[in-house]
């Protein structure tokens, strides 16, 4: 059977279904007074109250590298610290022009990947995981050093640097050079662009739930599309 | 009612066959069906203060309708936010509706309920004789893009009835 005489037949069928329809007024009149406060919303808030405690954070980490500058050991540790906060706050930011895209956006493929990656938002925890590392080091230097700046005695005024003679320095300074290209690169490839790598696949599969893992994949099939174009 | 509501009933009158073939090609069972079209319906009114008469109330249509169609389809099971009401939306006054279908447009059916959520919505814009430029302006995929998907469609769709 050729294509276009199939065409004919499928809208002549729902052309006749559609003769035999009635709409229902007075459902939808009651489904359109309806108030369903929209998913969105909480998500947004969340965003917002994380960004603004990311900034805030930023600003204290300025000024505490202003004045540790000639100080090696706490320069570094800020500004690795800060250069992490800097990129969760650009994250944050993505994530609320993603929320919001999916009110504005009105063709499928913008609001489709706008709701797909609200929907994998998640997977930054294990992306960032490795880079996290660092981290972790680097946040007792530089808290306890604020603390004793401001003349607060939470950790009996301990500076870790100090307290143990340069060696958490030297610990750092090798978790450093080797985590930090590991964990970026770690951060790039566990993406949903990278589903086609098995590690990736799987990685993904086990970190994540079902309906992560299959959001995922759609967004690695829309970016597709936006890819062939 | 207001003015708004009323425009809103009579566009809605007007163009509920996209809404039922929508549904009918995302969803299989007459229950999802149901719940899918309260949803778009829900959608559709939730949006219509953003439609502008300048815009094609079908196109404006198709691209709702469409999104929260994938969306429905994607979530397996209904939105906690969304419970449908347990009467009927659309009523027929046959079984047309779920008329079982022989032939041809049996496996045409079997076909678009294959295919993945963005093909779908582009087969069905495309058994509604929309233009590639439409098609493109729904889904947000370039014309050129819309056209490769088309005939990649058509190839296994002549595939699958050769092999019947």
């Amino acid at each position: 059977m050729e294509l276009d005489e199939l065409k004919s037949m499928w809208r002549a069928r729902d052309a006749s279904i559609e003769k035999s329809a009635k709409l229902n007024t007075q459902l939808v009149d009651k489904i359109a007074s309806r108030k369903i406060q929209s998913f969105l919303k909480p998500v947004l808030i969340q965003n917002k109250i994380v960004l603004t405690s990311h900034l805030l954070f930023i600003a204290g980490l300025i000024i505490f590298l202003v004045y540790h500058i000639v100080e090696l050991p706490y320069a570094l540790s800020a500004l690795v610290l800060l250069l992490y906060y800097v990129y969760l706050s650009v994250n944050c930011i993505h994530q609320i022009r993603a929320t919001r895209n999916v009110d504005r956006s009105t063709d499928i493929l913008g609001k489709q990947t706008a709701l797909a990656e609200l929907n994998t938002q998640i997977l930054q925890y294990p992306r960032l995981s490795v880079l996290s590392i660092p981290i972790f080091l680097s946040f007792p230097v530089v808290v306890m050093k604020a603390l004793i700046d401001v003349k607060l005695n939470y950790f009996n005024g301990l500076d870790i640097i100090t307290h143990t003679q340069g060696k958490w320095w030297t610990v750092e300074l090798i978790v450093y050079i080797l985590f930090i290209p590991a964990g970026i690169w770690f951060y790039h490839q566990l993406s949903a662009g990278n589903m086609d790598k098995p590690w990736v696949r799987n990685v993904i599969r086990f970190v994540s739930s079902k309906k992560v893992y299959k959001a995922a994949q759609f967004l690695k099939e829309l970016q597709g599309l936006k890819g062939e174009e | 009612m207001t003015t708004n509501k009323e425009t809103f009933l009579r566009l809605l009158e007007e163009h509920k066959g996209i809404v039922i073939k929508i549904c009918n090609a995302y969803c299989p069972a007459k229950n999802d069906k149901e719940d899918l079209s309260q949803e778009i319906v829900y959608n559709l009114w939730k949006a219509f203060a953003s439609y502008t008469p300048d815009y094609k109330f079908s196109t404006w249509l198709y691209r709702v309708a469409l999104n929260v169609a994938i969306s429905y389809y994607r979530r397996e099971k209904r939105s906690l936010q969304f419970s449908a009401y347990d009467e009927d939306l659309i009523v027929f006054n046959d079984e047309g509706y779920d008329k079982a279908l022989d032939g041809n447009l049996f496996l045409l059916q079997q076909f678009i309920f294959e295919l993945k959520e963005i093909d779908k919505s582009i087969m069905l814009l495309y058994l509604d004789d929309k233009s590639y430029r439409d098609i493109a302006d729904i889904t947000g995929i370039s014309e050129t893009n819309v056209a490769t998907k088309i005939n990649r469609i058509k190839t296994n769709l002549k595939a699958k009835f050769s092999n019947q």
